[in-house]
Order: structure tokens, then C-alpha cells, then sequence
């Protein structure tokens, strides 16, 4: 049951690895990745920004809940901060479960929840340089 | 008795604040209320032209209104866009 937020790039086999069990029938993995176009804008990097204290929390929080509601075995989730290049993971949520259902569930529900409660924003710095926060 | 509230600012809201953090001082008695009013003076420029402005108190979302205590750190920021 790892929480990360961190500068350094995701290991998303080491992220795996750290959820399997013998005990799980099921890992499922969301990677969020950055991707080239945002609406019309050619992104060349995005820049994510924490309140970190509050973000572990939070998605301590949800993983926990996650935990109960769908009875996953482990998770371990990762977000990144500062710069992510173009292809680079920013995120990833690896659940255990001993049934797919349960995990693919759990998966979603994390992933979900990050993404409209976790107190994290990114901008994108588009391919000649120019900065636009994303909220 | 005054109390020091420390007050942090993130993403696009820390640009139109200006800064990352500052520290106000409001009477004993004091509530989120009030600290909002003091904010809606002193750094009118984070409410221009945005929809939703979010508080967190201590790290947790405010609900309501509450009186404040010494120490409190108040978060103000935009609608989160991680993942």
C-alpha cells in the first residue's frame, strides 16, 4: 500500500511488482501518459504542481475507501510532479485483487476520484514554449 | 491575541497571488469567513476572472463555516487537473 508523489520518472514494472501476491488472481494497471495534443494546442511537456501534504492524504484517503468497497488485496499509486515529457508517464494506479472484477473496479474508482479531488494541477508548455495551466 | 493564519497558494492561483505562502493576522474569535473577507482585499487578483476557487483548511476540503485556531494553514487553489 504505496503512495508516491515524486520528482524522479515512474517504474511502472517496479509499480507492478510491488502489488502481486500470491494471493491475487488480478493486477490491473492504469498508466496516465502525456500526450501530444491538448484540444488544438501541440504540447511538448506538461508541469504538474502538489500541495502535497494534502495530496497523499487525499489519495491516501481514496485508496482506502478503495480498499474497503472493493476488497483490494494492495495498491500502489504513483504521481509525478515538476516536468513529465512527451510519453512519460504522469500517473499510475496498480491494484490487486484476487478477481479481475473487483480489480478493474478499484482501478477505475482510484484513477477517477484522483482526477477530481487530489489537489494537483498541471500546464502544459506547448511546443514554442508558451505556459497555460490547466484548470 | 491575534492569530497567525498561514496562508498557501497552488497552480494558476499562486501566479495571480503573486506569491506561494503569507502569513495574516486576524483577531482571536475569527472566523474562515472573515479570513476569506481579508483575502478578498488583500489579493483581489485570484478571484478576476475565474469560475471556482477551492479552500482546504489543514488539508481537508472546507465545508461551512468554523472558527479558526493559531497555526491554521488555509490552501487556497483552482479546480485540481492532475492525472
Amino acid at each position: 500500500m504505496i503512495i508516491r508523489i515524486q520528482k524522479e520518472a515512474i517504474d511502472a514494472t517496479e509499480v507492478i511488482r510491488s502489488v502481486r501476491t500470491p494471493e491475487a488472481g488480478a493486477v490491473v494497471t492504469f498508466q496516465g501518459t502525456v500526450r501530444r495534443f491538448s484540444g488544438d494546442t501541440e504540447v511538448s511537456r506538461l508541469y504538474y504542481e502538489s500541495y502535497k501534504e494534502m495530496a497523499e492524504k487525499s489519495m491516501k484517503g481514496i485508496a482506502d475507501e478503495a480498499v474497503s468497497r472493493f476488497g483490494i488485496i494492495d495498491y500502489t499509486i504513483e504521481h509525478r510532479t515538476g516536468d513529465v515529457n512527451l510519453g512519460e508517464d504522469s500517473v499510475i494506479v496498480s491494484v490487486s485483487a484476487a478477481h479481475r472484477e473487483e480489480a478493474f473496479s478499484a482501478c477505475k474508482f482510484i484513477i477517477d476520484r484522483i482526477k477530481t479531488e487530489t489537489p494537483i494541477w498541471k500546464k502544459d508548455i506547448d511546443v514554442t514554449g508558451k505556459e497555460t495551466w490547466r484548470d | 491575541m491575534k492569530l497567525k493564519i498561514q496562508v498557501r497558494f497552488f497552480g494558476s492561483v499562486k501566479d495571480d497571488a503573486g506569491t506561494e505562502s503569507l502569513i495574516l493576522e486576524l483577531p482571536e474569535g475569527s472566523r474562515i469567513s472573515d479570513l476569506k473577507e481579508v483575502l478578498m482585499k488583500e489579493k483581489p487578483s485570484i478571484w478576476a476572472g475565474r469560475r471556482q476557487i477551492f479552500f482546504a483548511l489543514n488539508q481537508n476540503y472546507i465545508t461551512g463555516d468554523r472558527e479558526l485556531k493559531d497555526n491554521d494553514e488555509m490552501a487556497v487553489f483552482p479546480m485540481v487537473s492532475g492525472g
